[in-house]
């Protein structure tokens, strides 16, 4: 490599790394915060209605997670913004990116509640059921504080996935890094290592997220066995 | 005092309980004993109605629950009578999110709806008569068996119930920590709360009880006071099952 090669790269790559970034700071982080928020609201209803005794909560939970396990993230986001229009429901692109991230969360991390919310010992509920609270008192203070100890790394992993799957929102005309970098390439023609920096971003962010999801754990560890 | 007529609990095929009736009388000990499978577990956990009887009554003080297939009990019913009834557990089911004090604070708050202040307090004191008060700000799974065991009495006491319900309190104990256990039982015994205990220390159930009952194959066959009892029964069965303890 020519030393004007190197400079005239290192020039590119440092020229990009704010624009890119602020990429992320405005679209990819609050896109996987908001989605992840909502998706795990969703995930716990969704939850309860798979544990719940009325069939027919539990059919729809079950077919709901079918639907959108079993079909690709893409797709989801394409018919969410390329197609709903043709029935006259215009999203703009950054709410059907939060409506297809959420409903695919919910999906995957419904599961995931699901199996830590039964992981919980019977003895837990009837202790509780034992002192007098009703069934809710004994999910909210009992049940959930400890599945939520269950459930961190699974839905850390999904967290993480969710950081990583925003760059889809790139195809749905989404300016968040993965786009950002994209243009910067198409102008500097410096494919390779602007892919690299985005790559390098996104593993960033991801590194700051297991950090965080450690120091979690261990805050609960520390109280639990 | 509790009454419980004809009551009967089958759990599919099998038939847990059939036609029972007991009466616990206010202010005494009741020592449930049995072979395994005979049932005494299932009935003190339909005392509180951890499981509802298929059919029967349970009567305390003015009130009369029915069961039956056709009518499912209304659940403010089941709240009032846990409310009046606390339980220990053979595997002590303290909440190991919680600590020792938050452990009894918890029913306080959640459900009896009294202030911090009051639950400190009562926690405190109920830590003291367990002899556990320096052990207020541990995690369940700091203490040993028979600490939790403990604590787990002081969480059912603190809720000032009517009547507590052992189910095999030392079974999950390691030999030399059953009796500073028992010795909480007994003590809580002289105090004249109303105790049903479920166990397995025949010792124990001779000492603490005001009346025995010996259920076998889901009924009650035989009951009386202590020294009747072991001692004096005619009854084959109960002494077949005495025979095989004591040896």
């Amino acid at each position: 490599m020519t030393e004007l090669r190197f400079e005239r790269i290192s020039t590119i790559l440092s020229d990009s790394f704010i624009p890119i970034l602020q990429a992320g700071l405005k679209f990819t982080i609050p896109l996987t915060l908001i989605s992840f928020a909502l998706g795990l609201i969703l995930a716990f209803l969704v939850a309860l209605a798979r544990i719940s005794p009325i069939r027919l909560l539990n059919e729809i939970a079950k077919l709901y997670i079918w639907i959108f396990r079993g079909t690709p993230l893409l797709v989801q986001l394409f018919i969410l913004f390329y197609g709903l229009p043709s029935l006259g429901i215009l999203l703009p692109p950054f709410h059907a990116a939060v409506i297809g991230f959420t409903l695919n969360v919910g999906a995957y991390c419904s599961e995931v509640v699901r199996a830590a919310i039964l992981s919980i010992k019977k003895g837990q509920w009837d202790a509780a059921y034992s002192i007098g609270m009703t069934s809710s008192q004994a999910m909210r203070r009992i049940v959930l504080p400890q599945a939520f100890r269950v459930a961190i790394p699974p839905l850390s992993n999904s967290f993480i996935s969710l950081v990583k799957d925003t760059s889809l929102a790139a195809t749905i005309t989404l300016t968040e890094m993965f786009q950002k970098g994209q243009q910067i390439a198409a102008v500097t023609f410096e494919p390779l290592w602007l892919y690299i920096e985005v790559a390098f971003i996104y593993l960033i962010f991801c590194t700051v997220l297991t950090y965080f999801q450690g120091k979690l754990e261990r805050f609960y560890d520390n109280k639990l066995a | 005092m509790f009454t419980i007529k004809n009551i009967e609990k089958s759990f599919g095929d099998f038939k847990a309980l059939n036609n029972v009736n007991a009466t616990f009388e206010k202010g005494k000990t009741t020592v449930i004993i049995g072979s395994s499978g005979s049932g005494k577990s299932t009935l003190l956990r339909c005392l509180n109605l951890l499981e509802v009887p298929d059919f029967g009554e349970i009567s305390y003080d003015n009130e009369t629950l029915t069961f039956s297939k056709e009518h499912k009990l209304k659940t403010n019913k089941k709240l009032e009578l846990r409310r009046r009834t606390g339980m220990i557990f053979q595997s002590f089911n303290l909440f190991p999110h919680l600590t020792v004090e938050e452990n009894i604070k918890e029913g306080i708050i959640t459900v009896q709806k009294r202030n911090k202040i009051m639950a400190q307090q009562a926690a405190i004191a109920h830590l003291e008569m367990v002899g556990l008060v320096d052990q207020k700000d541990k995690y369940p799974h700091q203490l040993s068996g028979g600490q939790q065991q403990r604590v787990a009495i002081a969480r059912g006491m603190a809720l000032k119930p009517d009547v507590l319900l052992y189910d095999e309190p030392t079974s999950a104990l390691d030999p030399e920590l059953v009796g500073e256990v028992l010795n909480v039982i007994k003590d809580l015994a002289k105090t004249g709360i109303t105790q049903i205990i479920v166990t397995h220390e025949m010792k124990f159930a001779q000492e603490v009880a005001d009346h025995v009952l010996f259920m076998d194959k889901g009924e009650i066959v035989d009951q009386g006071n202590p020294s009747e009892l072991f001692n004096h029964s005619n009854n084959p069965r109960l002494k077949q099952f005495l025979n095989r303890i004591n040896h």
